[in-house]
């Protein structure tokens, strides 16, 4: 330990000591004056009713279907009706309390005061609340929780609530809005689909499939019409059949190098041919001219197929350009009527659980609270705290005595080492220590035996008092009422 | 023969007949032993340890005080008034002037002159075992000569002024012509001798100025624990620079105590 501390620890022990007096005075006074005090002041007794609050069977089946309100959510509103003006001014009715109250200030001030008093408190685990109130007069208290009690309780039975019913009636309606919305949009569906029925049934492969076919065959048609317009070219104007003959063989010869024999082209020109060669006296200009009739007609015939093959590709390259915005259009559609489909889901189950909240409502309206333990005549008081006080007595006893020692010292600034006189500037010429005087220690101490003695029957005492009620024993309280009953 | 040792011779001559023809009436002398050494009989105050415990550290202590204040005062011209006070009640005063007036009286060279100035709570007399009734108040009050109201002790060569006859308001006389007289006398008269004055506490008694105004010197006795600084302070500055020192009084020594108690009563 720090010397300097050491020092400072002597110092008020060796201070204390010598002032023990002063100490022992004031433990003893301060706890003769507590102990009075718990013995003289009014008595108040507290009546207390324990109340159990039903579970009802049917909150256990519906758990996590419907919502049932908490137990402290009950005992709030059950604190706040219970406390409530009129219940309280019909309690004052019934214990014929208000005829004391002239002036509606009057009943409001007495009112306002009761509610103070009165505790409502909750024990969860046990499902049981107590209503306590504390009062000078015990049989007050005792009526005033059984009344209070049975007030609320009969007005609790009779009372209806709304809530569960409004609630249902909200989500009614929701559901009917809501209805309403989901048949609009899958009627705004069926439009679009019906709208773009072609074009969302087919699929996009099968276009481009179909697309690549259709180049395919205009490929081909191209190819015989060049043909043709070549083999028009080549025609003379009124030339001989074997010339003729030759010139559709070349041209035979050019298109077997594309086509194999079973190819229209071919085919048809190797009847050409067989027709010139069995018809050799058709030549001249009459067989040419005939020759490119037909290569006319059939010119004619490709050019159509040729326009009508590029109308087909324009046309389904268009519908595969179109066909991502009409999925997209449709796609929005159906989410949004799965958004209030959802919506509309939710509501359902929640209106279920509305009906099923509702219906335990009125199920519970008569059988949720039961009166357990009503207030009987409280006999011993709840205040003074006769054993708190003379303890705290004496603890407040001992702060008194030590500050009264202590504090002085410490305020008074007194001169508590040599060291301390160096601010004065003053030369110390000696340091006398404390003289021992043996006789008038003999003296001191002898009278300090005494002192101490005496206060340790009176402190054993005051302890014993304390002791006793703190264990509850009426003794005392009945040697008191005897001495009470021979001065009366 | 010097006027003061003619009334001394005076007062021991009372002393022995037992106040019987000659000498002044009302002051009595209780003999303690062997006149002329401090191998006195123990003194019935337990404090007066230069006496009752010559050999103790306590005692020691006071002859280092003593040997400080000869040296403050063996100047080119002899400071020997020296009054002894404090700031308040119960510091230790009447202890530390006797005691210190024992110790210097104890020296061959020293002849000391005590003087109870505390007419309010006086203790020499009951501290030396005295018994005399008048003294220092008689002087001032019926011009009484001091040196027939001198008690002469056996302890050493030391002489007592009693506080005398009790008045109600020393005030007064304290602050008058005549008591600045009689001290300026005592101090011319006996110049060669220490005059070490008692008096009563410089706070709550205004006496103590006047006396500290005349006196050569003050001792300021302190008590530990009991004035304050400011209060020391007020004392001191109350005092007119006359304060040669302090001396520290009840000091508690840690593991000094038993052995202060073994000596004294050792020597008892």
């Amino acid at each position: 330990m720090n010397h300097e501390l050491y020092l400072e620890v002597r110092r008020y022990t060796r201070l204390l000591l010598s002032r023990k007096r002063v100490v022992v005075v004031a433990v003893l006074l301060v706890m003769t004056l507590g102990m009075a005090a718990s013995f003289l002041l009014p008595r108040k007794y507290e009546a207390t009713s324990t109340v159990f609050i039903e579970q009802s069977v049917i909150g256990d089946l519906v758990k996590g279907i419907a919502v049932t309100p908490s137990m402290e959510a009950k005992i709030k509103v059950l604190a706040l009706a219970m406390l409530s003006r009129e219940s309280l001014s019909q309690v004052l009715r019934i214990l014929d309390k208000d005829v004391y109250l002239n002036t509606d200030a009057e009943r409001e001030e007495y009112i306002a005061k009761l509610r103070d008093r009165i505790s409502i408190k909750l024990d969860e685990k046990r499902g049981v609340f107590f209503i306590t109130y504390a009062d000078w007069d015990p049989v007050f208290a005792r009526d005033l929780v059984n009344t209070i009690t049975q007030v609320y309780i009969e007005s609790n039975t009779a009372a209806k609530r709304n809530e569960s019913l409004e609630a249902t009636r909200f989500l009614s309606a929701q559901i009917e809005s809501f209805k309403k919305r989901i048949d609009a949009v899958e009627d705004e569906v069926n439009r679009y689909k019906a709208e773009h029925g072609m074009q969302l049934a087919v699929d996009e492969t099968i276009i481009r499939y179909e697309i690549a076919e259709s180049e395919k065959k205009l490929e081909a048609i191209r190819g015989r019409r060049f043909a043709l317009e070549t083999q028009q070219q080549l025609l003379p104007s009124g030339g001989g059949d074997g010339g003729n003959v030759a010139e559709m063989e070349r041209q035979l010869k050019v298109l077997k190098t594309a086509y194999t024999d079973s190819h229209p082209k071919v085919v048809r020109l190797k009847d050409q041919i067989a027709v010139a060669r069995a018809n050799p006296q058709r030549g001249g200009s009459g067989a040419a001219t005939q020759t490119r009739a037909m290569i006319r007609a059939e010119l004619e015939g490709i050019r159509m197929q040729e326009e009508a093959e590029l109308r087909t590709i324009e046309d389904k390259r268009l519908l595969l350009r179109e066909m991502p915005t009409i999925r997209t259009g449709l796609e929005e559609l159906l989410r949004k009527k799965q958004n209030e489909t959802e919506i509309y889901n939710q509501l359902v189950t929640r209106y279920g659980q509305s009906e099923v909240s509702k219906q335990m409502e009125i199920e519970n309206k008569s059988m949720t609270f039961r009166i357990v333990d009503p207030a009987v005549l409280p006999e011993i008081p709840v205040f003074p705290n006769r054993p708190l006080i003379i303890f705290g007595s004496l603890v407040l006893g001992i702060g008194t005595g030590l500050a009264l020692v202590i504090l002085p010292y410490m305020m008074g600034g007194a001169v508590r080492s040599v060291a301390d006189l160096r601010v004065l500037n003053q030369r110390v010429l000696a340091v006398l220590p404390v003289i021992p005087k043996p006789e008038e220690e003999r003296r001191r101490r002898k009278a300090d035996r005494i002192f101490m003695a005496g206060a340790l029957v009176y402190f054993s005492l005051l302890l014993a008092v304390g002791i006793l009620e703190a264990m509850g024993s009426p003794y005392l309280e009945q040697v008191i009422g005897r001495i009470s009953g021979w001065r009366s | 023969m010097s006027r003061i040792e003619d009334a001394l011779a005076k007062a021991a001559g009372f002393q022995h007949s037992g106040g019987r023809g000659g000498g002044l009436p009302g002051i009595e002398r209780r003999p303690l032993v062997d006149s002329g050494s401090l191998r006195v009989a123990r003194l019935p105050e337990e404090t007066m340890v230069v006496v009752n415990a010559p050999l103790s550290p306590v005692a020691e202590e006071y002859r280092k005080l003593k040997e400080a204040l000869v040296k403050m005062t063996r100047r080119e011209r002899f400071d020997n008034l020296i009054a002894v006070t404090s700031a308040t009640v119960g510091e230790g005063k009447s202890m530390t002037a006797i005691n210190l007036a024992v110790s210097l009286a104890g020296e061959y060279d020293h002849t000391v002159l005590l003087i109870d100035s505390d007419l309010r709570r006086p203790c020499v007399n009951k501290y030396l075992g005295l018994t005399a009734s008048r003294g220092l108040s008689d002087c001032l009050r019926e011009g009484l000569d001091v040196g027939e109201l001198l008690v002469k002790t056996d302890i050493g060569r030391l002489s007592v002024l009693p506080a005398g006859t009790p008045i109600a308001n020393p005030v007064e006389l304290f602050t008058s012509e005549t008591m600045r007289r009689l001290f300026r006398e005592m101090k011319n008269r006996y110049g060669d001798r220490y005059i070490i004055i008692d008096t009563p506490p410089v706070l709550p008694f205004a006496e103590t100025r006047s006396i500290a105004g005349i006196a050569d010197g003050v001792l300021l006795v302190v008590r530990e624990g009991q004035a304050s600084l400011d209060q020391i302070q007020e004392t001191i500055e109350a005092l007119d620079g006359k304060v040669l020192g302090i001396v520290y009084n009840g000091a508690q020594i840690e593991g000094r105590a038993s052995y202060y108690s073994y000596s004294y009563q050792g020597q008892a």
